[in-house]
């Protein structure tokens, strides 16, 4: 990025985190409307993490609950065992 | 956290793993998934995700019920994945020799939801580039850019979890999406 970045590169982040104002999300989306490097930037940034976000969840064995209960140190039963 | 859930805690501690066995239940497939995108093996991370349920168990007396047990418990999992890779990292890097062969058990991954052969490639092509991008993070921004976009956390909680400061994970995400944009993106100049 060529232009004045800095300033267009943090509110970039904070509308990304979703912590801007109404007021600092125009100020950037008029800017991105003018300077093609900005918004190639902010495009970029939205697809990698909506790459991200969209990556499906791992399935685990259905076993898994089971095999973690096996591996626990015996239950203790005060009132049974003596 | 709900009512049922501070129940179920109470029973673990008095020693109940029929308890114990639904919070695994509640929890497990996001556990398992930060354990996943933190190490980008299954099986690793299926270890990972088991230790992290019985530590939690072994340890239930230092949970602080003030606080969300999944804060708790996600914790745990991410401080065993970031140990599992540092232990990695010293030992021989073997699994360095045959890069993009990890994780690749990745029927267990995609679900079965009727698409046709050639988009499962597509997406499994996608997953596995996502992967490796994401396995190319250092660890602590890695961790930050897992809770947020694979977990959807808020900023506090990742917070909690990674005990630093919030602005310490707005930095480390910051800097996080800016390496996966570098990388992921032709604009960025390609691999890095």
């Amino acid at each position: 990025m060529s232009c004045a970045s800095k300033k267009y590169l943090s509110l970039m982040n904070k509308v990304l985190d979703q912590e801007a104002t109404e007021q600092e999300e125009r100020i950037l989306y008029e800017h991105l409307a003018n300077c093609v490097e900005c918004r190639a930037h902010f495009d970029e940034l939205k697809y990698s993490t909506d790459l991200l976000c969209r990556l499906a969840h791992p399935q685990l064995p259905a076993g898994f609950t089971k095999s973690v209960l096996a591996q626990l140190p015996p239950e203790k039963r005060h009132a049974i065992r003596r | 956290m709900d009512q049922k859930e501070k129940r179920l805690i109470k029973k673990v501690k008095k020693g109940d793993q029929q308890a114990f066995a639904e919070l695994v239940d509640r929890y497990k497939n996001s556990v398992f998934a930060i354990c996943f995108r933190m190490v980008g093996n299954t099986q690793e991370a299926e270890d990972l995700s088991q230790e992290a349920f019985i530590r939690a168990y072994n340890h239930i007396d230092q949970y602080d019920h003030e606080r969300k047990f999944s804060t708790w418990l996600f914790r745990i999992a991410t401080n065993l994945s970031i140990d599992f890779l540092r232990r990695r990292k010293t030992s021989v890097s073997l699994d360095a020799v045959v890069p993009g062969t990890e994780g690749l058990s990745l029927n267990t991954i995609l679900p079965d939801n009727g698409e046709l052969p050639d988009e499962q490639m597509v997406r499994r092509e996608n997953e596995e580039m996502v992967q490796s991008e994401i396995k190319k993070l250092p660890e602590k921004y890695r961790s930050a850019v897992v809770l947020k976009y694979i977990e959807d956390l808020s900023l506090k909680e990742i917070s909690d979890i990674m005990d630093i400061p919030v602005g310490t994970v707005k930095t480390r995400i910051h800097r996080g999406r800016e390496m996966l944009r570098k990388n992921m993106t032709a604009g960025g100049g390609g691999q890095a």
